[in-house]
Formats: structure tokens, sequence, C-alpha cells
């Protein structure tokens, strides 16, 4: 009898870091369903391409730091982040956008902290943040939400590779970009304009928010209610995100209607579902007790809204969220749980100078 | 009655895979042929063996026994020759050996005479328990802590008695055929440990999925005032603090015991075995095993002798040994693999799950710690476990404690939903040991610190208690010194020779220092053979410095020796001059005593050089010897003959030691016994002279000197 | 002799004021936008560390221990007085473009710190030695880090260096693509740590490699290395 000699626990669950990955995967294809019909094919091609370099990236940074490449990348995180940039960039953006952005997402973001788990930082959102600093322009060339028809694959295509070289490309980007809403908002404001004009601009035309953004948004609160509902998210951070910032648009909206969007223009603009579900909620940088889900959440929900609201750029998802993830230490050191029988939660990490 | 049930945080639910085991009624295993019978099962006192080997035991005897309260019988499963008692491996995860009795089952199965008690009733606690303790009953859920110490609670002390019919661990199925099939006999049981502890409420909690179980035992307890408490199907729920916060909402403190909330739980098969003892008067040799797993057909419950190799039941189970992979005792979440299947099952042995390969796969690698909080999630005990495993990984075994490791029960559930394939439980057990062993060495080290300063603080202590005597003396010198001295110019004057004495006592000592240290580095010098102009300069400094300190000393001596400072005619009067007399011979005894010390190093030094003069410098020792000996004598008869004689207050002072009066018997006697003194000192050198063959001319120095002693004494 | 080489491997290499101290990274981030800032920052800072390396070292006896680092400062703003005249006069338009960091030399670490841990203990030539090392180091560090922000950042190479070659140096500039875009991020100080932390990687990678051939070197692997026995007879 050739026995094995193994520790407890002799079962395992189905669980599985690969496939919660997948999970993740299927759920943005709502979001990416809407941007494509939406904006055309852009969103897609910017999504294949970055997955194909993050795979590429992680490769050669497995095999640097002397790792096993094909057990490594079978756990799908690196196609996740590739995926969550891709959605984030203009459709029509040149192809070196998503190839730079990917490859610091990685390289920097992931791999410089140690790999899959080490990271403070969301890689997708180092990626995004670092492309929105370098490339400004390129970062800000969105497309009216004009259907998929707008232009074929093919077009699309040529346009993506040929962007920064051929000078009549350049224009045909340059002619066709429009603002986003909350561009589109803030700009405005800036011109004195109220908010109930700006509601009347042709890029609010959606039922409830801007033009096709309600859509993708609305898509993205469905793929992340299906995490929520297959237990890979935890509910407490995007529902204490979006309740946040919904309560906070809400007051200033009473307070100010003429200065300030309503919550749902908040909730459905922007980045706010795919940040909500799908990046605030990533586990390796969100924090890790209930009660910080909650304080993590809330504060990222306010954040968003101070930086839509007072500050420099149209939309704050991805600083927001940065933001919080340095606090996050902070927030676990404060949020132990307290535990089967004992009295109350401790806090702090328990070094020697107790 | 519906009695109320709490939520227990966290749990998971992993597929039970009971039916595989229930299919077949309660079956009696087939009697082995050879038993192994562990002694150590429980937690506790060991016990040593009462047998013989060779000696024939009937079934129920007892085999192994001891005084201690913490310990817990044997008794022989059943009857056959004594074959062996010796070390042989048993089940438990480190494969260790422990003493085991062996016995040749004959077959028979004859069982010892034993009878219960009609009417347990009237016993009073002392007796149960003792009867417990004899059956050798312990805890068969799976601790084996032995039950006659767990039930010794104080009366008014337990307020709920909870009886664990949980069994949450999926595949085991022994305790729910047991309620199912002796359920009166259950009730029974639970009716006696309900006489000895006299609670407030009894309760037996039951998962859900065990209706038949739950019906059986409505039925047996209907007529009494034993609540029977479904409660909802997790993984661990069976867990002694885990119930408990089920079943009453309490929850045990950290490193506590239940009792402390006013609890005790105990386990459905303990309860079975206690009324056996009780009742039917069986100690506890066999036990209710579940035998499941896919390798095995026959699979189900079996009743099995303690000490039934594990093989055996293999076989009594139908496994099939080329599908067989993996023997666990226990369940699957907490059990422990057995490397092989000779091994003896005990009384904790629960459950033999004979797993094929597909059923338990072998652990798939560990992949990073993605910190998806799962973990956390469903942790029973509300702990962080990837935090723990971080701190553990990276042994901050401090920051593990702080994070309250210790509290972790070990139940698998964090392991088992890791999407990570993380041993997170192996991490914990690890983490658990070093911090352990590392108390230990602290305590260690702390008690040897603890020794260390005591050792300071007396050799402190005495040392002050020293120099707290010596000033004392000091001090009572100087004040008897002042008393013989005026008042007028006398107490500075005195003062001065004090301290002009005690300047000449400090040069002297510290010249001396200063030639002895000079002397060493020459003697070093020279043993390393240093070039001759340093052994030149050396040596100089040797003579400067000898010559310096025989100033200081000669100085030292003399002022010793000066008579001290004027007395005014107007003297004090009642001054004995014997105190001033022997404080005289004192001064001279101690300067006769520093004279023969001074002899002897030379002695010494002259011996180790080989010098030639050595004998001249012996007779100096000798002379040196008895100039001291006979001021010791004169002191002694001036200190007798103070006490005995009174004071005379007349005479002047006179500073000569020849005249002092003294009784003349007591003088003799002293004398005699100095004498006496100086004889056996001599014989004494005498002997060691022969020993060492010295030349003729000191043995008859000695013998001289010995001769003298002699006619001293007379 | 071999002091002197010591002196300049330190300098140069081992010690290098930017990748091993860490020391001025004020300067440093703020200033290497473009090569030709770098170079001005570079010899302004090397000309006042060798002037004070050599004015503290011919000074070292006579300061009082307990007042030397105020003493020292003294020496150094005096003469970051000096080198700011002097560039006024001569490259104003860089003058201009520094702006604060020139006289912020002042408050470079590695200045006063190779004046007392070096230029104090030393006589004067190695301390002018150490003093001009130290400066060439830092200032290819910031050439290096300059080119690296210059060429990412704005797609040139040796823009504008007239401002301190003169203007023979005006067609010195090289442009790396057309319609460049610019990585933006590289153009600010973030950009300015992230070149810093690769030049220290690689240098770090350069050092590893050269330990890993020099332990090879030391005991190679003979093929047919003799074993001494101690006893018996030694064939």
């Amino acid at each position: 009898m050739a026995l094995i000699n193994a520790s407890s626990p002799h079962i395992a669950g189905k669980n599985d870091t690969g496939q919660m990955m997948l999970q993740v995967l299927l759920a943005t294809l709502p979001g990416l369903l809407a941007l494509t019909l939406y904006f055309g094919w852009g969103s897609l091609i910017n999504c294949l391409i970055a997955a194909i370099v993050a795979i590429g990236c992680e490769s050669l940074a497995l095999r640097l730091r002397k790792r096993p490449v094909i057990f490594f990348i079978n756990d799908n995180s690196a196609i996740v982040t590739a995926v969550l940039l891709g959605l984030a960039l203009p459709p029509l953006s040149p192809w070196w956008l998503p190839v730079i952005g990917t490859a610091f997402a990685i390289l920097v973001g992931k791999h410089l902290y140690g790999g899959l788990g080490n990271n403070i930082f969301n890689p997708a959102m180092l990626g995004y943040a670092f492309l929105l600093i370098s490339f400004p322009v390129q970062m800000t060339a969105w497309l009216p939400a004009d259907g998929i028809m707008q232009m074929s694959f093919i077009e699309t295509l040529t346009l993506i590779f040929n962007n920064h070289l051929d000078p009549a490309s350049v224009a045909i980007v340059d002619g066709l970009s429009g603002a986003t809403p909350l561009d589109t908002l803030k700009t405005d404001l800036g011109l004195s304009k109220t908010v109930p004009m700006i509601y009347e601009l042709p890029v609010f035309q959606g039922f409830l928010a801007g033009k096709g953004w309600e859509w993708v948004n609305i898509g993205f609160l469905i793929g992340g209610l299906y995490l929520v509902y297959q237990g890979i998210i935890h509910w407490q951070i995007p529902l204490a995100l979006l309740l946040t910032l919904a309560t906070w648009a809400f007051l200033f909206m009473g307070y100010d209607s003429d200065r300030y969007g309503s919550p749902i223009f908040h909730l459905l603009s922007g980045g706010t579902m795919l940040g909500a579900f799908f990046i605030a909620t990533d586990p390796v940088t969100a924090a890790t007790s209930a009660i910080g889900r909650w304080i993590y959440g809330a504060f990222i929900g306010l954040t968003i809204w101070i930086i839509r609201s007072f500050g420099g750029y149209p939309d704050a998802v991805a600083f927001a969220i940065l933001l919080m993830n340095l606090a996050v230490p902070t927030i676990d050191y404060y949020t132990q749980p307290r535990s089967y029988g004992h009295k109350e939660a401790k806090f702090g990490r328990g070094k020697r100078e107790r | 009655m519906r009695h109320r049930v709490w939520h227990l945080r966290g749990g998971i639910h992993p597929p039970e895979k009971k039916s595989l085991s229930l299919s077949l009624p309660l079956r009696t295993a087939s009697l082995p042929e050879q038993l192994i019978v562990p002694l150590q099962q429980h937690i506790g006192a060991p016990v040593s063996p009462c047998v013989a080997v060779g000696e024939r035991v009937l079934k129920g005897q007892l085999i192994a026994s001891s005084d201690k309260a913490t310990s817990a019988l044997v008794h022989a499963p059943s009857s056959g020759t004594i074959n062996e008692i010796g070390m042989h491996p048993v089940i438990h995860p480190s494969l260790i050996e422990q003493p085991c009795i062996h016995i040749d089952c004959d077959g028979k199965d004859e069982w010892i005479d034993h009878s219960g008690v009609d009417n347990y009733a009237a016993l009073d606690t002392q007796t149960l328990l003792s009867r417990i303790r004899e059956a050798g009953i312990i805890g068969m859920g799976g601790a084996g802590f032995p039950s006659s110490i767990k039930l010794n609670a104080r009366h008014n002390q337990i307020e709920t008695l909870i009886i664990n019919g949980a069994e949450c661990e999926p595949y085991i199925t022994a305790d729910d055929i047991l309620m199912q099939e002796r359920a009166v006999e259950i009730i029974e049981g639970i009716k006696v440990i309900g006489h000895i502890l006299q609670p407030k409420e009894i309760l037996i909690g039951i998962e859900d999925n065990k209706l038949l179980a739950v019906a059986a035992l409505e039925r047996a307890s209907a007529e009494t005032t034993i609540d029977i408490v479904k409660i909802p199907t997790k993984y661990p729920s069976g867990g002694e603090k885990q119930l408990i916060k089920i079943l009453t909402g309490k929850e045990v403190p950290t490193g506590g015991l239940p009792l402390q909330v006013g609890v005790i739980v105990h386990n459905i098969g303990t309860v079975y075995s206690i009324y056996k003892a009780i009742i039917q008067g069986k100690p506890c040799i066999s036990r209710i095993t579940t035998l499941t797993g896919e390798a095995m057909n026959n699979r189900g419950n079996v009743k099995a002798l303690i000490g039934t190799p594990v093989r055996h039941l293999l076989k009594e189970g139908g496994v099939q040994e080329s599908q067989l992979f993996r023997i666990v005792a226990g369940g699957p979440m907490m059990g422990f693999t057995l490397p092989s299947a000779d091994l003896p099952i005990s009384k904790t042995t629960n459950c033999l799950i004979a797993a094929t390969r597909s059923e338990m796969p072998p652990p798939p690698p560990e992949q990073t710690c993605i910190r998806c909080g799962q973990c956390a999630d469903i942790c029973p005990v509300t702990l962080l476990p990837q935090q723990l495993y971080f701190f553990s990984k990276a042994q901050e075994f401090d920051k593990a404690e702080q994070h309250n490791i210790f509290d972790c029960i070990e139940c698998g559930a964090c392991s088992y939903v890791c999407p990570s394939h993380i041993p997170l439980v192996q991490y914990y057990r690890y983490a658990k040991g070093t911090i352990k062993q590392l108390r230990v060495k602290e305590e260690k080290a702390e008690a040897s610190r603890q020794r260390f300063e005591n050792r300071q603080a007396r050799l402190e202590q005495e040392a002050v208690e020293k120099e707290a005597k010596r000033k004392a003396r000091a001090k009572a010198a100087a004040e008897k010194a002042a008393q013989k001295t005026s008042a007028e110019p006398s107490p500075q004057s005195a003062q001065q020779s004090e301290d002009e004495l005690a300047r000449l006592k400090t040069a002297a000592a510290s010249t001396a220092k200063l030639s002895i240290e000079a002397k060493k580095a020459l003697s070093q010098a020279e043993k390393k053979e240093e070039n001759s102009d340093k052994l030149e300069q050396l040596r100089q400094k040797v003579a400067l410095f000898q010559a310096n300190s025989d100033k200081a000393k000669e100085a030292l001596k003399a002022a010793r020796q000066k008579p001290p400072a004027n007395t005014p005619p107007s003297s004090k009067v009642g001054e004995p001059k014997e105190d001033k007399a022997i404080l005289e011979l004192r001064e001279k005894a101690a300067s006769t005593q520093d004279a023969l010390k001074q002899a002897k190093k030379a002695l010494l030094a002259a011996k180790t050089s080989h010098t030639n003069d050595l004998e001249a410098i012996e007779i100096q020792v000798n002379q040196a010897k008895k100039e001291a000996g006979a001021i010791k004598a004169q002191l002694r008869e001036a200190l007798i003959a103070q006490k005995e004689i009174p004071l005379q207050q007349d005479t002047p002072a006179q500073p000569t030691s020849d005249t002092v009066p003294s009784s003349t018997e007591a003088s003799d006697k002293v004398t005699a016994a100095l004498a006496r003194n100086e004889r056996r000192k001599a014989q004494k050198a005498l002997d060691l002279a022969l020993a060492e063959n010295k030349s003729e001319h000191k043995i008859a120095t000695l013998r001289k000197a010995i001769d003298d002693a002699g006619s001293e004494s007379q | 002799m071999s002091d002197y080489s010591n002196i300049i491997k330190d300098g140069l290499w081992n010690k290098n004021v930017a990748t091993v101290q860490v020391l001025g990274l004020c300067p440093l981030l703020a200033v290497t936008g473009s090569v030709v800032n770098a170079i001005g920052l570079g010899l302004a800072t090397t000309a006042v560390l060798l002037g004070s390396n050599t004015v503290v070292s011919l000074i070292r006896g006579g300061v009082n221990d307990a007042i030397r680092l105020p003493v020292f400062v003294m020496v150094i703003a005096a003469l970051t007085t000096c080198t700011e005249f002097i560039m006024q006069a001569y490259t104003f338009e860089l003058y201009q473009i520094l702006g604060i960091f020139i006289p912020l030399i002042v408050t470079n670490c590695c200045i006063l710190g190779r004046a007392d841990g070096f230029a104090r203990k030393n006589p004067v030539l190695p301390s002018i030695l150490d003093g001009l090392v130290m400066g060439l180091g830092f200032m290819i560090v910031l050439i290096l880090l300059g080119a690296f922000r210059e060429m990412l950042g704005q797609g040139t190479l040796f823009s504008n260096m007239d401002l301190i070659f003169g203007s023979a140096a005006e067609n010195w500039s090289i442009k790396i693509f057309d319609n460049f875009p610019g990585i933006l991020f590289l153009a600010l100080p973030p950009g300015a740590f992230f070149g810093l932390g690769l030049i220290i990687a690689i240098k770090n990678i350069i050092d590893d490699k050269m330990d890993e051939i020099k332990e090879q070197k030391a005991s190679p692997v003979g093929i047919r290395s003799k074993r001494v026995r101690v006893t018996g007879h030694i064939t």
C-alpha cells in the first residue's frame, strides 16, 4: 500500500484563483458590450492589445525573477489587469498607449513590488494614472456616443495603429473626438454655465445621465452584482462607495444645484461602476476586515466626489482609488475584528514595544 | 420546547458524504487475532501495567493502572494471553511509539465478573466518579481528557450540561448511529451525569442533517427535562467552544475553560460509556468507529475493540488495496493520515477513511495569497487568517500572537476555502510550536538571570555587612584609644596619631602592593625571556619598590609600638590599664603575625626558586612562629585575666608586655594548650619533612622544636 | 598612489554621490530635465565642491571641533556665491533657467558631507582630488539622467547646449523622433525618481556581475587539482 502522508484538511473547496479571475473577466462583458455598442470597436481592440502585452511582460518579469512562468500565468491576474486598463482607455487611443500603460502596470505596478499579492497599488490604476499624466492629449480624446456603426472594425484598427504616423489619421481622430459628460461638465462650469444649462447639451441626452455612458455604467453594475452573487467580491466596498458618492452629491446638489451634478449623474458617469465593482474591490489592494472595507469604500466615494467637483481632472476614480490604497495599511492597523473569547478587538501589529 | 439557537459566525458547508456509511446498521467487528492496547490514550498522568507477559487476562480485566487522578485506567478488550509489553507506534500525527500491551486473543471473549449499580441515584458523587475513573472513561470526542476529572465540578457551578451530538465533520457517522440505535441508553447515561453535576438545564445539540437521531432521542427523552436542540448543519459547529456559543450564546474566554461560563460539554460516545460503566459495570473497552471512504466496499459503522489494528478494520470494511491512496484517522478536516495500517485504534479513533486518489487527491501547489479575505469570512473564531499566514511565514511571531493565533482551533476551514490552495493550518501549527519553544527558552533564560541577580545581591550584602563590622570594630578601637588619652591635647594628638597610623598603614599597603606587582612583572618577563635590558629595568624597579615597602612597614611598626599620646594627670578614673596593655599586646601580636607571614612568604619564594639558604630561612620562620605564638599566649592570658581580676585603677601605664599579671591557673592552662598546639604543629612539620626526605639537619631541627614545645607544655 | 586611485574609484563608482550615497537629490530631481541643465548644475556643484574641499583641508588644523560645521557651511556659502556670480556673468540664460537651484548648492548634503567626512581629515592634494572626482561622479549621473529624461520626455537630445558652450553648440541638438508626444511623466519630478531608480538598478546589476566575475577568478574550479595528503607518502 503506497499511502501518502499529508496534513489536514484532506479535502478542499472548489475555489481557485484562476477561476475567480476568469469570473471577473466574464463579469466585465456587459460593460464591454455597452462600450462597443456605443463607442465602436476601439475598446475591444485596446483590451486585446493590453492582454497580449500583459502576458508578455508577466512572462518576462517571472523569468527575470526566476519563477515558474506557466504556473504563475495561469492565475490569470495579468489578463484581468490588462482588460481593466483597456476598458479605461479612450477607444481610439494609439496602439502604443495600452502597450506603455500595461507594461508600466505589470512591470512597475506589480512585479517591482513583489508580484501578485504584494503590490500596494492597484496595477491597472497605476498604469492609467501614468498614462493620464504622461499623455494628457491622447488620454482625453474620447469619442461621442454615436454607436458602433460610426466606424468599421478595419477602420478602427487602421486608425489605432497609424495614429501617430499619418497626419491624416491624426486629423481624423482629432475631428472625431469629443469630451465625456464629466469633462463637459467641468469645462462648462469653468465657463460659468449652470448645471441645468449644461444638461441641455447633446452629450447629456441619455435617459438618465450622459448618452451612452449610462449604459456602460449599467453594464458594469450588472457585472458587479453578478460577482457579488458569486461571492467573489465583498459587497461592502461597492455599497459604501456608491452610497457615499450619492450622499455627498445629493447634499451638495441640495446646497447649490447650479454648480454640482446630481447623484444619478455621478453614479452613472465616467468610471464609477467600473471602479466600484472591479477596481476598488481588487482583493490585493483593498482593506481586510469588514469595518475596514466600509471605511475604505466610503472614503473612495468621498474622494471621487471631491476631485470631480473641485479637482483638476474630470474623472477621479483612478486617483481616489490610488489614494485610498495608500491608506489601507493604516485602516487594517485599526480595524481588527474582535475574536471569539476576547472582550474587545485589539489593534496594532503587536510589535515588541508593547 | 424549542430552545433558542444562536448564530455561529463563519463556517463552511463541505459535502457531507455521510450517506456513504449509513446504509448498513451498526455491526460488531470480528475479533482480531491480536490486540495492541496503547496505555497512553488520554491526556494526563501515565499508567503502568499491572499484568505480566504470559498471564491470561479476561475481557474487562484491569491491565494498567495508576494512582494519580489524571490517569485513565486501561482494561483488556478481550480475553487472551499477554504476549508482549513494549513500545509500539500508535495513531498520532508524529507516529510516536508508546507503551502498549499486546494481547493474543483466544477467541473466547470471556468477560470478567462485573456488575453495575441498581440505583445510581443512591450513590454519592465521589463513588460514582471513582467508578467512572476505574472504568477508564476518557473524552471520546477526540481530546481524551479523563472524564472523572471533568465531571468533578462543584455544585451550583454548572448551569448547562451540553451533550455534543453535532458530529459536524463530513464522513463521520459514529455518533449518529449510536444516537439512532442506543437512544435509551444514552438518555440513561445523561441522567447519571445530570445526577453528578446537578445542572440547571441539559441540552443535546444535534445537527439538522441527523433527523433519525433526533427522533430517536426525542422519543427516549420524552419524560425527562432533557432538551434536544437542532442546530443548523455547518462545519465546525461541533467544536466545543462553537457549540457552547450556538446553544447558550456565551463565549468561553480566551485561554479559559467552559467551566468558567458554567457549561460542561460531553460527547455522546462518552455518555454511552458512562452508562455502560455505571449501569452495566463494563469498563471502556470498545467504541463505535465509522469505516468509510470510496476505497472500501462494506462501509458502515462497527463496534470495534480498543487496540484492534487498523488493518483488521480495513479488511472488515472490505478495502480495495489497489485503490487505497490515503488512510485518514478522524475526519477529513481535522484528522491525520496514517502511513501504515499496522497501528491500533484507541478510545478516541472515531473514524477511518480509506480514500482513493480521486476522492482525496494530493494537495495542489501553493500559490500566492491574493488577500481575497474568504478565510477571514468563514473563520469560526473571527481571526484574520491571512494576516496570521503572513506573520507565520515571515516568522514574526510576536505579531502572530497579537493577532490571537493561539485562539485558532485548527478546524481547517480556512485552508478549505483558500483559492490559492495555501496550507494555512500547517503554517499556524508551525508558528504555535515555535512560539511555545521560544517561550520555554525565555523562561529558562529568565530563571538563570534571576539566579545570577540573587547571587550578586547576596555577595553585595555580605560585602556590606563585612564593611559595617569592620567599621564598627575600628570605631570601637578608636573609642577605646580616645578613652585612654585625656581631653586636652590628647584628643587632637590622639586623632593625629590615629591619622598618622592610618596614613602609614595605607602607605605600607600600597607600597607592598606595588612591590608585589613589580615582582610579578619581573617573573613574567623572565618567563617570557625578554631582553636583558628590560629585565634589568624590572629588577631595579622591584628593588626600589621593595625598599619603599620595607620602609613603610618599618614606619608602621614604629608607629604602632610608639606609646600613645600623652595622658594628662587627670586621667579618667576607672580606666583599666589592662585594656591598654591588652591593646598593646594586640598590636604586638599583629606585628609579630605580620613578621611571621613575611617569613613564610620568603620561605615559599625561596622554595620555588630553589635557593640554598633554605634552612636558614626555615629557622627564621620557626623563630617568628615562636614569637607570634608567645605573644598570642600572653594576649590570651591578659584577656582571661581581665575577666577574672577586678579592675585596678592606680597603676600608671607601662608599655611592657611582660608584667601583665595573670592568674596562674588559667594562664597555666592556656600556656599548656598553646604548647600542645605548638608541639602538634612541629610534629606535623616533622612528618612532612620525613615524608619529603628532607636533609638530616632539618629533621634534627624539627625534632628539637618538638622537644621544646613538649618542655613548654610541662 | 594607491590612495589616489582609491579616491578616484570611490568618487566615480563605489561611493558615487547620487547612486550610492543618494545625496543631493533635490537638484538632481529638479534640474535634470535636459542635458544642458544637468551639465550646468553639475559643473557648478563640482566647482563648489572642489573649492570647499581645498579650503577646508587647508584650514582643518585651526578649526575647533565643536564649531566646525558652521564654519564649513560659511566656506561653502562663500564659494557658492562666487559661483553664482560667475554664472550670472557668463551664462546668464542658464543662470535664469536654473534659478534657485544655484544658491541651493549650499544645502547639497554631498558638499558638506565630503567636507566633514574627508577634507577635514586629509591633506590638501587628496582633498582636491576627492572634490573633483565626487563632483564628476555627481555630474555624470546628472547628465545620464538628463539625457534619459530629455530623450523620452521631450524627444530631443543636447538641445540648447549653446547656453553653456557658446554659439558654436547651437546645432548640437538631435531630434529623436518627429511628432514625439513626449512622456510628460518623465519630464516631471516623479520621472526623475524613476530614472534615478533605474540608474541605481543598472549600477547594482553591474556591481553584482563584477563580483561574480571576481569570485570566479579567485577560486576557479580546477579540473586536475591535487589533494594534499597530510599523512603517508606524497607521491
